[in-house]
C-alpha cells in the first residue's frame, strides 16, 4: 500500500478527519467486500498521484462501527470526502480514477 | 526511463519465482490488491517482491508499476490461488529478461480501446465521441512510442471524453466513452490507468452479456419482490425454518428460479470469458 494512504480508527477520526483542516477522502471497506478491493488500486493511484493535495484514509467498517453509525454508511465501499471536517461528498460503489479525480478536482481547483 | 526486466539477469526472475512457489506452497498467496505481511502473506506481487510497496516491485524487478497493479487485479479475478499462482509463473516466464516494458502499458490500452470501439457501429459514434477516442488513442501511442506526453494534455483528454460520456445515452456507446475516459492517464506515471482500464473494459462486456440474456431492471425489481414476499409468508414466521428464499423460490416459482439459476451461470461464464481475454491482452503486450 502507497505511504499516502492513512488508516483510520474509531479512536483516531476526531484528530485525523474531523478536526483535520484541508481535503480527507475516506474509504470506508471491508475485508470481505469484492468491490472495495476492486477499488483499492484506484485509491492508492489518487493518493499519490494528489500527495500534498489531499489526504487519503481508509477506515474499516467492520472494526469501526461506530463511524460508520455516525455517519450512516449503509453499503461498502463508500468514500467520504471531508473539506475542513465537513463531509461534502459521498460515493457509492466502485468508481474509475478519472470520474473520481472530477470530483475531487471541483474541490482543489475551487 | 528505460526499465530493463528482471534488470537483465535471468536469476533476478529465477528469485522472483521461487518465492512466489515457496509462498503459495506454505498457503501464504492470497490473490487481490497489492499487500504483503511476513507472516500472513500477501497478493501475488506481494509474494514474488516480499513487499507492499510499489517502488519496491520496480526497484526489484526492472518491471513497471502499472503491470505489478494489472497483475495483482487479474489475479483477484481468478477462481482458485492455484490459479493464480499459475498465472503468475506463467507471466514471469513469458517476459524476456532485458525487456523494457514501460511503454507496453499504454499499447495494452489501445488494443482494449480498439477491441472496445469494434462493438460499435462507427456511424453511431458522436462525433465529441469519435474526437475524445482520438486524442487519448494518441496521447497512449505517443507513450507506447515513448514520446514524452505532457499531463496537461492528458487532463485535456480527459475532460473532453467526460463530456463525450456524459452527453451519451446508448449502452454500446456509453461503454466505450467509459473505457475512453477511465483510459486517459500516462501508465508511466498513474499506477492504475491500465488496472482501471481492464476493469471497466470487463464490466462493459458483462454488462453486454446480460443485454443479450435479456435480464433487465425488471427482472431484478421482480424478483426482488417475489423473494421479499416468499421470505415474509414463509420464513419470517417460522424462523426455526432451514429453508432459503431460493429454495422457496425453487418450489413456488420453479421458472424463474430455472432462469435466475441461467442468468446466474451466464454471468459466471462472461465474467470467465472476460478474465481470459484479459489474460490474453496483456500476455500479447509482454513478449
Amino acid at each position: 500500500m502507497s505511504h499516502n494512504v492513512f488508516t483510520i480508527t474509531d479512536a483516531s477520526f476526531d484528530a485525523e478527519v474531523a478536526n483535520q483542516r484541508g481535503v480527507v477522502l475516506l474509504d470506508f471497506w471491508a475485508d470481505w467486500c469484492g468491490p472495495c478491493k476492486m477499488l483499492a488500486p484506484v485509491l492508492t493511484d489518487i493518493a499519490d498521484e494528489y500527495a500534498g493535495a489531499l489526504r487519503v484514509a481508509k477506515l474499516n467498517a467492520d472494526q469501526n462501527t461506530a463511524t460508520c453509525e455516525r455517519y450512516a454508511v449503509r453499503g461498502l465501499p463508500t468514500l467520504l470526502l471531508f473539506v475542513d471536517g465537513v463531509e461534502q461528498e459521498r460515493l457509492v460503489g466502485t468508481i474509475s480514477k478519472t470520474r473520481l479525480a472530477a470530483v475531487l478536482d471541483n474541490y482543489l481547483e475551487a | 526511463m528505460t526499465l530493463s526486466a528482471f534488470h537483465g539477469n535471468e536469476e533476478t526472475r529465477s528469485t522472483l519465482l521461487a518465492r512466489l512457489r515457496q509462498h503459495a506452497a506454505a498457503d501464504r498467496l492470497q490473490p487481490g490488491p497489492l499487500a504483503w505481511d511476513a507472516d500472513a502473506g500477501g497478493s501475488l506481487v506481494g509474494c514474488m517482491i516480499e513487499s507492499d510497496d510499489p517502488a519496491a516491485w520496480q526497484a526489484q524487478t526492472g518491471l513497471p508499476v502499472w503491470l505489478a497493479v494489472a497483475i495483482d487485479g487479474v489475479a483477484g479475478l481468478l477462481p482458485s490461488r492455484a490459479d493464480a499462482l499459475a498465472f503468475g509463473e506463467r507471466l514471469l516466464t513469458a517476459i524476456a529478461p532485458g525487456t523494457d516494458l514501460q511503454g507496453a502499458g499504454s499499447t495494452l490500452v489501445i488494443r482494449l480501446l480498439d477491441s472496445m470501439a469494434a462493438g460499435v457501429p462507427a456511424a453511431l459514434v458522436t462525433p465529441e465521441l469519435a474526437q475524445a477516442v482520438a486524442q487519448v488513442r494518441q496521447l497512449h501511442g505517443d507513450g507506447a512510442a515513448g514520446v514524452e506526453t505532457a499531463p496537461a494534455d492528458w487532463k485535456a483528454a480527459r475532460r473532453l471524453a467526460i463530456a463525450a460520456t456524459d452527453a451519451l445515452t446508448d449502452p454500446a456507446q456509453l461503454a466505450l466513452a467509459q473505457c475512453v475516459e477511465t483510459a486517459a492517464w500516462n501508465p508511466v506515471r498513474s499506477s492504475s490507468c491500465v488496472y482501471d482500464t481492464m476493469r471497466v473494459w470487463r464490466g462493459a462486456l458483462n454488462d453486454q452479456a446480460i443485454r443479450e440474456f435479456g435480464w433487465t431492471d425488471a427482472d431484478d425489481k421482480d424478483m426482488e419482490t417475489i423473494l421479499r414476499q416468499l421470505h415474509d409468508t414463509y420464513l419470517l414466521p417460522a424462523p426455526h425454518l432451514k429453508l432459503t428464499v431460493f429454495d422457496l423460490l425453487e418450489e413456488h416459482y420453479p421458472e424463474k428460479a430455472l432462469r435466475l439459476r441461467e442468468y446466474y451461470r451466464n454471468q459466471r461464464e462472461s465474467g470467465a470469458e472476460t478474465t481470459r481475454r484479459a489474460t490474453d491482452m496483456l500476455f500479447g503486450v509482454l513478449g
